[in-house]
């Protein structure tokens, strides 16, 4: 299996929320507080020496997915195919259990009360891409996801992990490599630097 | 804290809420009165006095019909407020096929429990002819037969008396019920416990022991309780009861002590939900939790023996009355604890931040 997964570079990410819009939008989520793809701002330290970064988070579809581990009835599956995790809403009971065992907050619940999250637009909307092809074969994805589509610096990126690590710098890459049942994120370390640098680190 | 700027990500509160915390109050209530019925059983079977025999079994009925009651209010709260998908999770023989997780554990724990918990309840209500409040199911079922023509009442006992396996079998099966009991309270801090790592204040180790002994607190509190409160206090050994549930509590405060211990000096999750308990839910924690569902109880009960110890409190009609009442008011007092407990177990559940 080539896991897919996802690249985040926070020197380069500005917080338009851009990525969460257009997640939102592709995959017609307007339940009020529901929002798949979301834009954290970390503040540290005070005022003058206080620094901010801002930090697009979703599913990062785990190695070793807790959410899968405890659902009753086995409605998250860790596929195959190419690593992403789905939801087969079908068997989904909506008893949240999920929702606690993520550490990224990345399971939400709609005004249906069943469990939906990214499914890194395998679809285009709560409970799709269970049971579709690999992701690269599959009518229904997208070549890439909205959210990397919608990114105006390149903060954010998609595609099987291994051409990630490549375009990666060597410290995220080994941050990656040393936790091999974590999320499927290749996370460039923040610099502190301010908005877009251009540079790769 | 979560609001200062720590350079942690605090994710935003999650998705359970108050109907959880009751779901968690009353499976944890059904199992501390079952506990507290079947020791009266075995208390009534071991003993050679008579007088005991009749308030023994008014308690076991209590606990058992109190249990019922409580896992069924329980289970309202799960599949009406909480479930998204109930009439689903209604086909959980076929549906929950992951057995490694707790809720799978916990279902088929709590429908065990309840089928044995139905079958004592049929026996100590609806066999022979039950004396005592606690038989108020019999009496109802009696109405519905009598007003309505319908032999509801004549068919239950029927069955009870048909499917009674006699005294030993019947405890041995209340035994077995009992463990299950337990099983069932303990599942619950072990459901939670599972994903500690997420939610830091569900303690894996220290939640289950504190729900444990909160359980048998409350069980035992509001089966005894109701009993003085429906059908006095003679001969229902209440000063016995009220004393070992004072050992519970105090097991209770040791194991909280514990659980804040562990929590003020864990990582920056633990040390925000410790915050949040004592602080922004301080007023819940220490007045409902601490004041009114260990304190209090501790200092009714230690004012009720000195009492006891000076005057012969069946002396009076007054004075009979003013036990019955202060008892019942101290075991009003825990029951109102571990509902402050469950309450603060939900609503102080924050993720634990991750780093940047």
């Amino acid at each position: 299996m080539s896991q897919w997964g996802f690249y985040f570079d926070p020197d380069k990410c500005i917080g338009c929320h851009a990525c969460s819009q257009a997640c939102t939008v592709r995959n017609d989520i307007d339940e009020g507080d529901v929002t798949w793809r979301r834009v954290e701002h970390v503040g540290e330290g005070t005022f003058p020496d206080y620094e901010e970064i801002s930090i697009s988070m979703g599913c990062y579809h785990c190695a070793e997915p807790e959410c899968r581990d405890v659902c009753p009835t086995h409605a998250l599956e860790k596929r195959a195919e190419d690593g992403i995790v789905t939801i087969e809403q079908d068997r989904c009971i909506g008893c949240n259990y999920c929702s606690y065992a993520c550490p990224y907050g990345a399971i939400q619940f709609g005004e249906d009360g069943l469990a939906q999250k990214c499914h890194g637009c395998l679809g285009s909307g709560a409970g799709d891409g269970h049971g579709s092809p690999p992701r690269e074969e599959s009518e229904t994805a997208r070549e890439t996801p909205a959210c990397v589509d919608n990114c105006v610096t390149g903060a954010l990126d998609s595609g099987p992990i291994n051409e990630l690590l490549r375009g990666a710098s060597t410290a995220a890459a080994e941050e990656f490599r040393s936790d091999d049942s974590g999320p499927a994120v290749v996370l460039e370390p923040a610099t502190g630097t301010e908005g877009v640098s251009g540079d790769d680190g | 804290m979560m609001d200062s700027p720590d350079g942690l990500v605090w994710l935003t509160q999650q998705e359970y809420g108050w109907y959880i915390a009751a779901y968690l109050f009353f499976s944890g209530l059904a199992g501390g009165a079952y506990v507290t019925g079947f020791a009266a059983d075995v208390l009534r079977v071991r003993s050679t006095d008579p007088a005991v025999d009749r308030p023994m079994y008014s308690i076991t009925r209590w606990g058992t019909v109190l249990a019922l009651g409580a896992v069924g209010a329980g289970m309202v709260f799960l599949l009406v407020f909480h479930l998204g998908a109930p009439v689903r999770a209604l086909l959980f023989p076929i549906l929950f096929v992951n057995v490694g997780s707790w809720l799978v554990i916990g279902t088929w724990i709590i429908v065990l429990f309840s089928a044995v918990a139905t079958l004592q309840g049929l026996w100590v209500v609806w066999h022979e002819n039950p004396a005592g409040r606690a038989a108020f199911p019999r009496v109802v079922t009696s109405r519905i037969e009598n007003r309505f023509d319908v032999p509801v009442d004549s068919w239950l006992a029927r069955v009870a008396s048909r499917t009674h396996p006699g005294p030993r079998r019947r405890l041995l099966c209340s035994g077995v019920g009992s463990a299950l009991a337990l099983s069932m309270i303990a599942y619950t801090g072990f459901k939670l416990g599972d994903v500690s790592a997420t939610v830091p204040l569900w303690d894996g180790t220290l939640l289950p022991a504190l729900f444990l002994a909160s359980a048998l607190s409350i069980g035992l509190a509001a089966t005894v309780g109701v009993t003085v409160l429906f059908d006095g206090v003679e001969g229902t050994n209440v000063t016995a009861f009220s004393v070992a549930d004072d050992v519970v509590i105090l097991g209770e405060i040791a194991v909280l002590a514990l659980f804040l211990t562990t929590l003020a000096s864990g990582g920056p999750g633990a040390v925000s939900a410790f915050g949040l308990l004592t602080e922004e839910y301080g007023l819940v924690f220490w007045g409902g939790v601490v004041t009114v569902g260990l304190a209090l109880p501790l200092a009714i009960s230690v004012g009720l023996i000195a009492l006891e110890r000076r005057v012969d409190v069946h002396a009076s009609d007054r004075l009979r009355r003013l036990v019955r009442g202060t008892y019942t008011l101290k075991f009003g007092f825990v029951v109102l604890g571990g509902v402050a407990l469950r309450y603060l177990i939900i609503a102080a559940a924050y993720n634990a931040p991750l780093s940047t």
